[in-house]
């Protein structure tokens, strides 16, 4: 259960300068689910921080780094989108608060007590479902869904913003578009309790698998590596001037040779022979 | 953050281990880096050095480079909780740990600017 309260109006005039510096205001055009967090994140012409999806211990849900003063965002790709969302938005707010290198375990993206994690948590919660657009949305659709107490509310919301139900219940609270107690603890023990699955299955949101062409999070697959942008970039540079060898890169990226071979099939690069590596 | 000398003290060394041993058993350890327990056992405590060889070997068997065995970090290391578990926890910082260092190589190569 929480004990921290959640964040005040200059915590979230903080988060909203970082969406618009991010490029997405409130609600990007098609909907307020931030499209391509993944690209956002790496591509922001003032600080850029590359992201790397690796299959990660059970338990282990990401990690904010920082070497030779350049930041590193990790994410285990061993989840489902929601909660991979939910994991970068969190180690982005411990770079964007200027927190401390971190390596987050699933606990942590729950910590209501510790101060960074309640902050980046808050940060997360806030730069994917902003409270004002949370409210946006339910002045439109809770009518239709039996109010903004009920559980299809609570899922629908949760599969517009690409959030867990969980956080949604946590937003719909922020947000103070729910404010009766005992609803809100009835929406707890229905979450707890799983009730809300059968509900998602029954209108066809089962997983949020995020929308095809928009949504990069969701785009790698369960248990895969995927390197920051900027890295496949380079390795394409190295490989094609032969500063070093597809065997060595493969090593270093832990990728197989033969995926990295079809890389550069498709992106059209020719390998130099080994004689023209210059012993890297 | 330069955190003062650049080498562990034999008790740092020996901490360092124990922290990257995670749930294998120092016995299993030992023979993996063919020495003796209780030899092992004075180095987890600090009260004896590796030679250079069991240096080499059980930076192998614990997957990771030597020198970081006995150097400090230039910069502060990630913090975690204490709740959680120490070796998958240590996996994952490898993991990355290898990956940065990929990253930062390529970098050097071909810088991301340019």
């Amino acid at each position: 259960m929480r004990v921290v309260p959640p964040p005040s109006q200059r915590d979230r005039a903080v988060m909203a300068a970082q969406r618009a510096r991010v490029g997405v205001g409130e609600e990007p055009e098609g909907g307020p689910l931030i499209p391509n967090l993944v690209s956002l994140i790496e591509q922001n012409s003032q600080d850029p921080v590359p992201i790397t999806f690796l299959p990660l211990p059970e338990g282990v849900a990401g990690a904010y780094i920082r070497r030779e003063g350049r930041p590193f965002i990790f994410v285990s790709s061993s989840t489902w989108p929601v909660r991979r969302r939910f994991t970068i938005a969190h180690e982005y707010g411990h770079h964007v608060l200027g927190h401390a290198p971190k390596i987050d375990t699933v606990d942590d993206l729950r910590d209501w007590t510790t101060q960074i994690e309640v902050e980046a948590n808050a940060f997360a919660a806030e730069f994917l479902a902003p409270a004002n657009a949370v409210r946006r949305w339910m002045a439109v659709q809770a009518a239709e869904t039996g109010g903004p107490g009920t559980l299809e509310t609570l899922v629908r919301l949760a599969h517009h913003f690409g959030i867990s139900a969980e956080s949604a219940r946590y937003r719909v609270e922020d947000a103070g578009v729910v404010t009766d107690r005992p609803t809100l603890k009835w929406l707890d023990g229905a979450i707890k309790a799983a009730e809300h699955k059968p509900v998602q299955k029954k209108l066809g949101l089962a997983e949020h698998l995020g929308s095809p062409g928009r949504d990069d999070v969701a785009e790698v697959e369960l248990g895969a590596r995927r390197q920051p942008s900027v890295v496949t970039k380079q390795v394409l540079t190295i490989a094609g001037n032969g500063l070093l060898q597809p065997e060595r890169i493969s090593e270093l990226i832990e990728v197989p040779l033969d995926a990295l071979e079809n890389l550069f099939k498709e992106r059209g690069i020719a390998v130099p022979p080994e004689d023209d590596d210059l012993g890297l | 953050m330069n955190v003062g000398a650049a080498y562990l003290t034999d008790e740092e060394v020996g901490a360092r281990i124990k922290g990257l041993l995670g749930q294998r058993k120092q016995a299993e350890v030992a023979r993996a880096a063919g020495m003796d327990e209780t030899a092992l056992s004075k180095v987890l405590k600090g009260t004896r050095k590796l030679t250079l060889g069991e240096l080499a070997r059980i930076a192998s068997v614990l997957s990771i480079d030597p020198g970081d065995l006995l150097m400090r970090e230039v910069e502060a290391r990630p913090m975690w909780r204490s709740d959680a578990d120490p070796a998958a926890v240590g996996e994952a910082e490898r993991a990355m740990s290898r990956a940065i260092d990929a990253y930062l190589l390529f970098d050097a190569l071909v810088p991301a600017g340019s």
